[in-house]
């Protein structure tokens, strides 16, 4: 059962060591996040341009696991491509599972439906971690690179994962790696 | 911390601003407010996103009130109620579903 995952937690999970791994995590994004992924392999920010081109690389790739479904009606503007994702979710019972990177939109696609579970990208690790894929201490790092690259809207990520699981990462971890 | 409270600044023309506002307005208006107001917006959009997590790990840590992190962190504090709630059930889960075959 494929995870609904929106541009930006694409992007966090493929900028992380454990790409490889991710790639085995059955997903489904919008064309309008395609669209928004394209924008940013375009671009000059290296971060989001080295993220979006590993994504749409597994876009394209047949054997991948990244499926991509049509939005209508397509949603327009800067939020296109968390509004896509809350509009798939009310429109079809299809998704139980949705991960994305910012908290706001999170609270957005609550809103829209009460059956499905909304989590930050780390729930994608998480599964990885939960089938003994990874290792908890590739779990960690990983999260500290999300933290590393990501910010305070990487500390939400990360931070509610860690107390709501519970796990405790602060052997593996420095707490001075919270801050840049 | 209660609305007896004061922080007292210096101001200029910024005094006389809110008294011909006040006397525009039917009614008035509660400069107190308003300033309460503006100092919380000015308070949060002054924080880096380092002072953000500082402010969380105090909250989280029970060095600051939640009343005081809720004044800087505004809905993310709620949100952030919501994500770990969110986690607190991923045991339960089968998450081998999420694995291609």
């Amino acid at each position: 059962m494929s995870v609904l995952v929106d541009t930006d937690a694409l992007i966090a999970v493929a900028n992380t060591s454990l790409w490889d791994d991710v790639r085995r995590v059955e997903m489904v994004t919008t064309n309008v996040c395609k669209k928004e992924l394209e924008r940013h392999a375009e671009g000059r920010d290296d971060y989001l341009h080295e993220g979006a081109e590993a994504v749409l690389d597994e876009i394209g790739n047949e054997d991948g696991n990244i499926e991509v479904v049509t939005s209508v009606p397509r949603p327009h503007g800067k939020d296109a491509g968390e509004t896509s994702i809350a509009q798939e979710v009310a429109q079809s019972d299809d998704y139980g599972t949705v991960a994305m990177m910012d908290a706001e939109g999170r609270e957005i696609v609550r809103r829209r439906s009460d059956d499905v579970s909304v989590y930050s990208p780390v729930y994608i690790l998480y599964i990885l971690l939960d089938n003994d894929i990874v290792s908890r201490e590739e779990f960690c790092e990983c999260c500290a690179e999300m933290l590393r690259n990501e910010g305070w809207t990487g500390y939400m990520a990360v931070k509610s994962a860690w107390k709501g699981i519970p796990i405790d990462c602060s052997d593996v971890i420095d707490e001075d790696l919270y801050f840049s | 911390m209660s609305y007896e409270d004061e922080i007292k600044f210096r101001v200029g023309a910024e005094k006389e601003a809110a008294k011909i506002l006040d006397e525009l307005r039917v009614g008035g208006v509660n400069i107190s407010q308003l300033a309460r107001e503006g100092f919380e917006e000015k308070l949060r959009e002054a924080l880096s996103d380092d002072d953000r997590i500082r402010i969380y790990e105090m909250y989280d840590h029970g060095e600051i009130d939640e009343e005081v992190a809720h004044v800087f962190l505004g809905d993310d504090l709620d949100r952030m109620k919501e994500d770990i709630a969110e986690f607190e059930d991923v045991e339960e889960e089968d998450t081998s579903k999420h694995l291609a075959g």
